[in-house]
């Protein structure tokens, strides 16, 4: 009790050092002061309260960095995930473009599901294929022909 | 603002992904779909095989006109002609029996033909042709008879 005493009196002129006052605090926080102290006391844990509030705004300060440094995380990460479905939706569409050009580039036939590519088959059949759709009566003629039926 | 141009960007790549997509002709799902079926017959020509025709694309496929595929062949017909700037057809009962369609060209200096035919023997011809705008006379005396 002597000792927190003198540096209270010590603090009084101003003399004490960080760690003294710490201790002063420190004192105040943990022990019921009676007396003279009492009355000094608030002075005490007033910065002890100031203390644990500075530390708790510093703890604030640094979450709002951690989420800061999460946002800031997750802008690329979105970023990233967007341009990759685009690429892959622009090599699904490039794949079944050059599908469907690889396919209009080859002349072939199939009949009955079985692939034939010589040229004279395939003309063959396309010339089938004309003549199935080849009119034999204007369609007019077709279109009268079919109401009367 | 990143944030929002990204996004941007992703919706103007899927708009034009969507916008391509949609050049897509339906009657290429009959193609795909029954092409290599049995009982069908699919022709595919393209390049030098039809360049005398001025064409450069090809493809025809037969098949029986007979549910599933008389519906779709109806379905795709359909829709297809709506982008159509010519059309001659003959429809009974509300079926498309033969049909002659030249479609729009999209400004790829290019004319698309679409032709449709359902024979006595109840087998339908469809007939996707590509060609250069020299190409409709030729098409027109082989296959419309005005």
């Amino acid at each position: 009790m002597k000792d927190v005493n003198e540096l209270i009196d010590k603090y009084f002129r101003g003399e004490t050092t960080r760690e003294e006052e710490k201790q002063l605090r420190k004192y105040f926080t943990e022990e019921t002061p009676t007396g003279d102290l009492a009355e000094i006391a608030p002075i005490f844990t007033y910065f002890s309260e100031e203390e644990s509030v500075t530390e708790f705004l510093k703890e604030l300060r640094v979450e709002k960095t951690v989420v800061k440094r999460n946002i800031s995380k997750r802008i690329p990460f979105l970023k990233i995930a967007s341009m990759a479905a685009c690429l892959l939706l622009g090599v699904l569409l490039l794949n079944k473009i050059v599908s469907i050009d690889r396919m209009s580039s080859e002349n072939c036939v199939w009949v009955n599901g079985e692939k034939i590519t010589s040229i004279a088959m395939v003309r063959k059949y396309a010339e089938t294929s004309f003549e199935n759709v080849k009119s034999e009566e204007n369609m007019l003629e077709q279109q009268l022909r079919l109401m009367g039926e | 603002m990143t944030q929002i141009r990204t996004i941007f960007f992703c919706c103007a790549m899927l708009l034009f992904m969507a916008s391509a997509q949609g050049q897509n002709l339906k009657i290429n799902n009959i193609f795909d779909k029954y092409g290599k079926q049995k009982g069908s017959t699919m022709v595919i020509l393209s390049g030098e095989a039809v360049k005398n025709y001025q064409l450069s694309l090809y493809r025809s496929i037969t098949l029986r006109y007979e549910e599933p595929q008389s519906v779709d062949l109806q379905e795709c017909l359909n829709a297809d002609k709506q982008q159509a700037r010519k059309i001659k057809e003959v429809i009974s009962n509300g079926i498309i029996r033969s049909g002659y369609y030249q479609l729009l060209d999209e400004g790829k200096n290019m004319n698309r033909y679409i032709l449709f035919k359902i024979g006595n023997d109840q087998q339908a011809t469809l007939i996707y042709m590509e060609g250069d705008p020299k190409s409709e006379e030729l098409i027109n005396k082989l296959f419309v008879r005005e």
